[in-house]
């Protein structure tokens, strides 16, 4: 079946705000302000932007967790716009999702064994012995122990409760998980063996991820598909290659340019001052970026600009698209020493050793006991 | 190569080049009572930085790079005291300074930025206010309108538009960026030799926090300024720092100026941090993590710290002495006895 896993069309999400307490005016923030998107069956779509531009909100959009204002949303083949409870009960075993905070998402109350069986016990799925068996494949689907299932959550460490957390989602196998943040909360070394694990699990179950993320890098690693969100609205979305090789929306670029490289020799070559971004209560007139891109034009000023195609799968927002606007190129290729890629690629050498020996003790383990 | 053992390194570099040396640590030992009894958190830390250079602290949390900066100040929290060691600062030990004493120093010599600058600011007074107060609080004779001027100044300064009004404004009206120039501006409103940026940039936004790193390049070269920069991110290390400290479990695993470092990482805990950051030029096939997690500080692993996480760890790693730095090349030291890895590897290294 080559339909979308998920099809998103044009919704939006406004929330009231009471602007002026005294003369009581209201007026609407336009979180997600017309967003589409698709996603495809084992494919990660990544949804980037800065603190306040509806990514989180457009991804509990996508999974029904709250109410849209308008627009339509088809989940495997099915529109689940205005699904009941009772239907959406049913698609939500389907569909699941992992939070930021590992310390806010797992009930300090129950042990693991018991967080990861809930789903289990809501839907029904087998006896009590094969509940057990399941928890204990999923705590080794993740790289948790078996003894781990009698802890409590606080027992464990940020890296160790996100694997709770991913376990938890993996225990219904859903077609679509919501990665809300996975990484952001965590220090970097455990950051990647995360995102790592996310990946290997993707390969191995076919998963498809809604992978939200303020991290372009860890992004680039992660999603084949990125759309990048500003003030409510995508401005551009592309296969990951051609996105952060040739970023075309002035944003887009931006971001790109903004981040940090760890290379002491690449200097950034940053576009002009950026100032912060503006408020989603008062958005700017026209394209809502126009404050803060330099090529910006009278145009921008008035007209918001459409997402069109612009070849090979990309859609951009932005009246000047076609031009050939004067940025500097984005640096691509290895930032790393050479010697420091050497010593990597023995570590990784070194680590695939040591997993073919633990693998032939287990296989021993098991054969021999 | 050949590797010149050097246990006492930092006080042999002080001396060598002590006129170009604002702060020098040698042997700082930060210690904390707790239940499991005391425990060190940061545990034989040697650094010097540079006059009119930023020095980069790098390390995930829980190594130690706070409260190492923390010590520093003499803001470590009350169960904490620096135990061993020396600070100097400008030819002063600081470690066992009265707290009179320190009180000149502290904010006017040597400031501090943090890293939330909504929980630094008090929500219940005017930045302008608060600028104030720092400048008077060193400045007794400096009336208020002469510090109000200072204050405005300095807000302009830091690239805060409309200065003038903005001054009269509380925290919370501004965002969080500004908020951030509004602590750049307070710390340097007396023009300290040092500033302690602790993880400055974390809780912004990446094109707010490119402004925030380039402002405070432009400040350092507009001042002179040195800079203790305290960070887990690679990038912002590479981008803004003349020499690093890479941390781990409360001690320094490698050092060196940035390019050095960068170009030639020779501790296996420095390969493990580039390793594990996904990079934004390139498509990687997959990350090489580290292994395990850092150990709690009431359970340190014998020898060198890193040895339970490490792929190339042997019995020598885990007895007392493993973690003796070494010099590499000229200023750039590791606590590593199997470094570089390729030499005790050979079989891996083709």
């Amino acid at each position: 079946m080559n339909a979308p896993l998920m099809e998103v069309i044009d919704i939006k999400k406004h929330f009231p705000a009471n602007s002026s307490f005294l003369s009581g005016e209201k007026s609407l923030v336009r979180a997600v302000d017309g967003v589409s998107f698709t996603i495809n069956r084992g494919e990660t779509l990544a949804l980037v932007g800065e603190s306040g531009c509806g990514k989180s909100t457009t991804a509990r959009l996508a999974l029904r967790l709250q109410n849209i204002t308008s627009g339509t949303i088809k989940f495997e083949g099915m529109d689940i716009t205005s699904s009941n409870a009772r239907a959406l009960h049913d698609v939500r075993r389907r569909m699941q999702i992992i939070f930021q905070d590992p310390f806010a998402s797992l009930n300090p109350r129950m042990k693991v064994g018991e967080i990861l069986e809930e789903p289990l016990v809501i839907y029904g799925v087998g006896d009590a012995s094969e509940r057990k068996a399941r928890v204990a494949a999923l705590m080794n689907q993740v790289g948790l122990a078996d003894y781990h299932a009698k802890r409590y959550p606080h027992e464990f460490s940020g890296g160790q409760r996100q694997r709770i957390g991913i376990a938890r989602a993996l225990a219904l196998n859903p077609s679509l998980i919501v990665c809300d943040e996975p990484v952001s909360a965590l220090d970097v070394s455990i950051q990647a063996q995360i995102t790592n694990l996310l990946k290997d699990l993707q390969s191995s179950l076919s998963l498809s991820y809604l992978f939200i993320s303020h991290d372009l890098s860890v992004v680039r690693y992660m999603a084949d598909r990125v759309a990048v969100m500003y003030l409510g609205r995508i401005v551009e979305t592309a296969p990951k290659e051609a996105l952060f090789a040739d970023p075309r929306h002035p944003y887009t670029r931006t971001l790109l340019a903004a981040v940090p490289q760890p290379d002491p020799r690449r200097k950034p070559d940053r576009l002009a001052p950026m100032g912060d971004p503006p408020s989603p209560i008062n958005p700017p007139s026209g394209c809502h970026f126009h404050p803060r891109c330099r090529f910006a034009t009278d145009r921008c000023r008035v007209e918001a600009p459409a997402l069109v195609p612009a070849g090979d799968g990309r859609l951009v927002a932005c009246h000047r698209a076609d031009e050939d606007l004067e940025w500097s190129p984005v640096s691509q290729g290895s930032d790393m020493s050479p010697a420091a890629a050497r010593r990597l690629s023995i570590c990784a050498k070194m680590r695939a050793q040591q997993e073919v020996a633990r693998q032939h003790e287990q296989n021993n383990e098991a054969t021999g006991g | 190569m050949t590797q010149k053992s050097s246990p006492y390194f930092s006080e042999l570099r002080a001396d060598s080049v002590s006129h170009d040396v604002v702060l020098s640590i040698a042997g700082l030992r930060t210690t904390f009572r707790t239940d499991a009894g005391e425990v060190a958190a940061v545990d034989g830390v040697n650094i010097s930085l540079r006059r009119g250079k930023t020095l980069a602290i790098v390390g995930e949390s829980g190594c130690g790079k706070s409260m190492l900066s923390l010590s520093i100040m003499q803001l470590l929290p009350g169960n904490g005291r620096v135990s061993d060691g020396r600070i100097d600062f400008e030819g002063k030990m600081l470690v066992g300074v009265p707290e009179a004493e320190m009180q000149a120093i502290r904010g006017k010599r040597i400031a501090m930025i943090f890293q939330e600058p909504m929980t630094s600011l008090n929500p219940a007074f005017t930045i302008g206010n608060q600028i104030i107060e720092a400048i008077r609080a060193h400045d007794k004779d400096v009336t208020f309108s002469v510090a109000r001027e200072r204050a405005i100044k300095a807000l302009k300064r830091v690239g805060i538009p409309a200065a003038e009004r903005r001054v009269d404004e509380y925290p919370h009206q501004l965002s969080g960026g500004m908020r951030q120039r509004v602590m750049i501006a307070m710390a340097l409103v007396c023009e300290p030799e040092v500033l302690i940026a602790d993880e400055p940039t974390t809780a912004l936004d990446v094109t707010v926090q490119a402004q925030i790193l380039e402002l405070l390049k432009s400040l350092q070269n507009e001042t002179g300024m040195s800079i203790i920069l305290i960070t887990h991110d690679l990038g912002v290390v590479a981008e803004m720092a003349d020499d690093m400290a890479v941390m781990y479990a409360g001690r320094i695993v490698e050092t060196g100026s940035v390019s050095d470092v960068f170009d030639d990482p020779q501790h296996p805990y420095t390969l493990g941090l580039l390793g594990s950051t996904p990079k934004i030029s390139e498509d990687a096939k997959r990350l090489v993590a580290i292994k395990g997690s850092v150990p709690p500080l009431f359970r340190m692993p014998t020898g060198c710290r890193f040895h339970p996480r490490c792929d190339f760890c042997i019995a020598e790693c885990k007895i007392e002495g493993a973690s003796r730095m070494s010099e590499i090349s000229e200023g750039h030291f590791v606590a590593c006895i199997r470094a570089p890895v390729e030499e005790n590897c050979r079989e891996l290294a083709e």
